[in-house]
């Protein structure tokens, strides 16, 4: 057991990428096992997390009121927590930890930040020198490695912080070596990607800025004072601490400014992320540039970023006017699972259709929170965890493909189950988990979703559900077009089938689609308690009603 | 003997001047050493600031009569004095091996180098407007002379002519509007000019014609100076056209020195929040400026395609976030917002890494700087295309660089100064912020994304294979900027606290003046502790705002009254003691010719 268990996942990744921006260029074949070892660090923290997280520590809403000042992480259910002062003069803390939901946040980051680096190493010649194929990486290898590793930096940190300006420099941090790595490595129309992902997700985020130098300001505490991580009163009573903020905070409102436009700013900033209709299509473009790796890494952590950010901060900041918000929330769920469904099955581009999936599916996750029951909420969670793990599989394949055949047309394969069988196998358990057949992990958490919302938005739920049909038409239709049938091309006979490599990138994740399929609870324990407080705490809020005038 | 060691950084700085003009005469015409003349003037530059910084900061007042309405030393100064002198030190370092490949003869440049940062200092460090004009006059004079200084090169010719047919007239607009600033208070010192406004802005019917046209006057000239639109014009042209170390020392240090001057003289002068009653207030103006200024300079930084012109309209943005920081002072504690001078520090340091990492890729008299010759940079020079893209992304405001921290604690500063009303424009800074994004991020488009188009012969020197200059100082001083902007974002704690302390010092207090002049007049009738507060801004802004804001405007406002008044009293007193009762509490002064008003002075 590992000390600051956290500040090391977090920052691990980082020294490696100090040691390959250091190491003279003739050791250039050893950066990709650098990076992946520095990827391995988190992988095996994230097990002691796991391991050692007490579900039963949840926050519970009651106690939390009544708590005194000075803080007790215990109390608000975070673990393995690291605290101290950062930059006093603004009461700005390095303040890390865990509850459930970033627990599972945290395992899922680990995870797929790990198989996005061994989905970088090269498996044949690419086509185009220039750009390198879509799935291997040749050609400037320290500066895509030691990116990646920055990127996991600060994928992780978002999920860790408990600093509301930690969390925001994290954001931040995380989106310029991703901008690099779709701009550098990425495909034809890389740069319009790269920095279309870039406007939209700082356009996002410097509302939710606003938002934050706000309640920086005009939060004062409910009773007694801020603390400092050393215990000492902070400056001015003012604090970034996101358990103060959530929990002790009183805000003052002046002229238009409201709990509710600072609500709808950090959705805005969120739902770009997520990307919830109509702020989605910079996912499409950067998908299909960016290469294979990079996609695992977008669809299979970032998104998440998106809602869990609307957990972490709407949610328990701003709960009544969460639950003002929460038909909005489930409309916007709605629309994204069925839009983004019929996207899908127009598509041709084989990423792009998995690309337009992810966003049907993150609209499951919006809809389960919008539903405030236990099973929804648990839903939603669990969608995120679930929908991380069967995309990152998805695009995986998808990349497969893409080496062998150099294109990614739909229409243009056929009949590949005869060549390749295994990689078949592992896609017909893709996309089937992907469409929630029984007995894989996406069914769990879509008819969680489905059984919550219908307590809350019945008639909502009601069109989503039509999203499932959609999503079986489209994955068939797919299937069929891909694998069955004759074989449209005589070379696609010599197609090689998955190697050692793609197997073991590929294998972690089938068996957790399987595991979590039949026997969720190991994922749902870690989050249920810590969602059933924020639950009853938005619940509670909403019954009083959104606080009108400040003071 | 305490005002010579008082003086010092200005005579050091003045001394490397003279010094290097001495070296430069005794080596020979063609001596290959002469780069050391660059790294001497850095030094001394360099003494010169850190000596400002130990020295300055909380010193007593000069005890020379001459000096002690000349130049006012604290923290305030001391800390612009820094940034000033710590830009001209690279960019004498940037200039070593930039100009013999420039066929720049190095002796003059760097002299005037030198001098320019001296005059600098005389110009942040002014106590009245004489000195301030004369501060300015040298700092310019010797930038014009560095911006012609390439002469083989009919672009730098005419970026110096430019900058001195310009800057010349924006100096009359000084002097015009300092002599009308006379005119209506019948003083040159800035608290006495202070306290002469705020008399006559509050009675009734008070002359307004004069301080207005001298706020007109004043904005247009420090506008030039700071490369505020609509007084932009010039700074495109002359930031492409002049040798990169002399634009990076212009759109370092020259503005820092803008910036100074202007917070300290419309903060002083016209006595926020009350503004002196004009019917054109300050406030209003530098709103107009600040919005104009970041809305123009990003949109036409976007359709630009030279690397220097593009950080030429950076620098015009970055001086509308910064009008904006001056223009949103808290209305109870009338302080400058205490993000500026952080905002300045983390903007110099990323602008003279920029322009250093493109002085360097100037070599062989190559000059042109289009995007195109970025072209590939990561991959022929991987180190500078780093430091290029954290001074770029620095500038941008992307975490975790210096800019980032500028931004944010500006924005936040403006916000917390007065929510309801600041949002607005808060929201147009975040917007335009973006919008520059779209500019920085092409500049890395450029340097990341894009391979070099292959071409052969003589084309290889256009086509942006041109070999960098080889430069260990000039490599020390962007290194240092990289390092800077990292450093700021963060490790931040440090140079927020200095900038803190060195905004709640900007306001000359016309209360302190009066206390020099007579501290026991100062003692009685006092509610609340007046002069320069000790403590950070921060917390006695909470202070007062709990206390309730209307109350404490009142109070400071009476406070003021009441200083003036004692000021008043104590010079009737000195002037006729015994013969003459104090004066009525609100004398209309606006009016008053300068020695009238029956002082019998």
């Amino acid at each position: 057991m590992i000390d600051h268990v956290l500040t090391w996942m977090t920052f691990f990744p980082l020294i490696g990428a100090a040691v390959i921006v250091a190491l003279p260029g003739r050791f250039k074949d050893a950066f990709k096992y650098i990076a992946v070892a520095a990827l391995a660090v988190p992988l095996v923290l994230a097990v002691q997390v796991f391991a050692g997280f007490d579900p039963t520590l949840a926050a519970n809403g009651k106690a939390l009121r009544d708590a005194a000042p000075g803080l007790d992480p215990v109390a608000y259910g975070l673990q393995f927590v690291d605290h101290a002062v950062w930059i006093r003069a603004f009461n700005i803390e390095y303040f890390v930890g865990v509850d459930g939901v970033s627990a599972s946040m945290v395992v899922l980051s680990a995870l797929v930040s790990f198989i996005a680096g061994l989905a970088s190493f090269l498996v044949r010649k690419p086509v185009e020198p220039h750009h390198g194929s879509q799935a291997g990486i040749q050609v400037k290898e320290r500066g895509y490695y030691a990116l990646l590793l920055m990127l996991a930096t600060g994928m992780m940190g978002v999920f860790v912080a408990l600093d509301l300006f930690l969390f925001y420099v994290f954001w931040e941090v995380m989106l310029l070596p991703m901008y690099f790595l779709i701009g550098i490595w990425g495909g034809p129309r890389k740069e319009y990607a790269a920095i279309k992902f870039f406007l939209y997700t700082l356009f996002g985020s410097v509302l939710m800025l606003l938002a934050i130098i706000y309640m920086y300001y005009y939060g004062t505490p409910v009773k007694g004072d801020f603390l400092l991580a050393d215990g000492s009163a902070t400056a001015n009573r003012h604090t970034f601490n996101m358990m103060y903020l959530a929990h002790h905070t009183q805000y003052q409102w002046v002229s238009f400014i409201s709990g509710k436009l600072l609500w709808v700013l950090f959705f805005i900033g969120f739902a770009i992320k997520i990307p919830m209709f109509p702020f989605h299509t910079w996912l499409p473009d950067a998908h299909v540039e960016a290469p294979t790796a990079i996609s695992v890494i977008l669809a299979g952590v970032l998104l998440k970023m998106g809602t869990y950010g609307i957990l972490r901060i709407n949610y328990p900041m701003f709960p009544a006017e969460t639950m003002w918000a929460s038909t909005a929330m489930a409309a916007f769920g709605m629309i994204n699972i069925v839009y983004g469904a019929f996207c899908a099955m127009a598509q041709k581009d084989f990423k792009s259709l998995v690309a337009y999936s992810s966003i049907s599916h993150m609209g499951f996750v919006l809809l389960g929170m919008s539903s405030f029951t236990q099973e929804g909420m648990n839903g939603a969670v669990l969608q995120m965890f679930n929908h991380g793990t069967i995309t990152a599989m998805m695009f995986l394949l998808v990349g497969a493909i893409y080496d062998r055949a150099h294109h990614r047309n739909i229409e243009g394969f056929g009949g590949l189950a005869k060549t390749m069988p295994v990689y078949t196998a592992f896609s017909g358990l893709a996309f089937f988990a992907a469409l929630g057949l029984p007995g894989l992990s996406g069914f769990i958490s879509e008819v969680l979703v489905f059984l919550g919302a219908f307590q809350t938005h019945r008639v909502l739920t009601m069109i989503s559900v039509s999203g499932v049909v959609l999503g079986a038409a489209y994955v068939l239709w797919t299937i069929h077009r891909v694998f069955l049938g004759p074989l449209v091309k005589e070379e696609y006979g010599h197609f090689s089938d998955l190697n050692w490599r793609e197997v073991a990138t590929l294998a972690p994740l089938a068996v957790i689609v399987i595991v979590l399929g039949f026997y969720p609870m190991p994922v749902l324990d870690l989050m249920s308690a810590g969602l059933g407080a924020l639950k009853d705490m938005v619940l509670a809020a909403g019954a009083a009603g959104v606080p009108v005038a400040g003071l | 003997m305490n005002d010579l060691l008082l003086c010092a950084p200005i005579l050091v700085a003045a001394g490397t001047g003279i010094l290097v003009m001495a070296l430069d005469l005794l080596s020979g015409r063609d001596d290959p050493r002469k780069g050391f003349l660059g790294v001497v003037t850095a030094a001394g530059l360099a003494i010169a600031a850190v000596l400002a910084v130990t020295l300055w900061p909380g010193a007593p007042a000069f005890e020379m009569s001459f000096l002690k309405g000349v130049l006012i030393v604290d923290g305030f100064v001391a800390f612009f004095s820094a940034l000033v002198l710590a830009t001209g030190a690279a960019a004498a370092l940037l200039a070593v091996d930039h100009l013999p490949e420039q066929g720049i003869e190095p002796g003059a440049f760097q002299t005037l180098l030198a001098f320019s940062a001296t005059g600098a200092l005389a110009f942040v460090a002014a106590a009245d407007l004489v000195t301030m004009f004369l501060g300015l006059e040298v700092m310019s004079l010797a930038v014009y002379a560095l911006a012609a200084s390439k002469r083989s090169s009919g672009f730098a010719t005419e970026a110096g002519l430019k900058y001195f047919v310009l800057g010349g007239l924006a100096s009359a607009f000084l002097l015009f509007g300092v002599a009308f600033l006379y005119g209506a208070t019948g003083s040159l010192d800035l608290a006495g000019i202070a306290a002469g406004l705020a008399g006559g802005a509050s009675s009734a019917g008070a002359d307004r014609v004069l301080p207005q046209v001298a706020l007109v006057l004043l904005l247009v000239a420090m506008g030039f100076k700071v490369a505020a639109v609509p007084f932009h014009f010039w700074t495109p042209d002359v930031y492409e056209g002049a040798p990169t170390p002399v634009t990076a020392y212009m759109a370092g240090a020259v503005k820092a020195a803008g910036f100074a001057v202007l917070s300290r003289l419309i903060l002083t002068v016209y006595q926020a929040p009350s503004w002196g009653g004009l019917p054109l207030s300050p406030a209003d103006a530098l709103l107009g400026l600040a919005v104009l200024t970041m809305v123009v300079g990003n949109v036409l930084g976007v359709v630009q395609d030279d690397v220097k012109r593009i950080l030429a309209y950076s620098s015009i943005a970055h001086a509308g976030y910064l009008l904006l920081g001056v223009w949103a002072t808290d209305p109870a504690t009338r302080a400058l917002n205490d993000g500026v001078p952080f905002y300045l520090l983390a903007y110099v340091a990323a602008t003279v890494g920029a322009f250093g990492v493109v002085s360097l890729l100037g070599a062989r008299g190559e000059e042109d700087m289009r995007l195109p010759r970025l072209a590939g940079l990561s991959k022929r020079h991987p180190v500078l295309a780093a430091v290029l893209l954290v001074c770029v992304l620095s500038l941008a405001g992307i975490p975790p660089f210096g800019g980032f921290m500028g931004k944010f604690n500006l924005f936040k500063a403006v916000l917390a100064a007065d929510p309801a009303s600041n949002v607005t424009w808060v929201v147009v800074a975040v917007l335009n912020s973006l919008v520059a994004l779209y500019y920085y991020l092409r500049i890395l488009l450029y340097a990341y994304f894009r391979e070099p188009e292959v071409v052969s012969g003589d084309d290889v020197a256009a086509a942006g294979h041109a070999p960098a200059i080889r430069s260990a100082p000039a490599w020390a001083a962007i290194g240092v900027a990289a390092l800077a902007s990292l450093y700021l974002g963060i490790l931040p704690g440090r140079m927020m606290a200095a900038s803190g302390s060195a905004a709640s010092a900007a306001v000359v207090r016309p209360d302190l003046s009066a206390a020099l002049a007579a501290p026991a007049a100062l003692a009685p009738g006092k509610s609340s502790p007046a002069p320069a507060p000790a403590s950070p801004t921060v917390s006695r802004r909470a202070a007062v705002r709990d206390a309730g804001r209307d109350a404490a405007r009142d109070a400071t406002r009476n406070d003021r009254d009441a200083a003036r008044n004692d000021r008043d009293a104590a010079h009737s007193r000195s002037a006729a003691p015994g013969t003459r009762p104090p004066r009525p509490p609100r004398p209309s002064r606006f009016a008053a010719p300068p020695a009238g008003g029956g002082s019998g002075r």
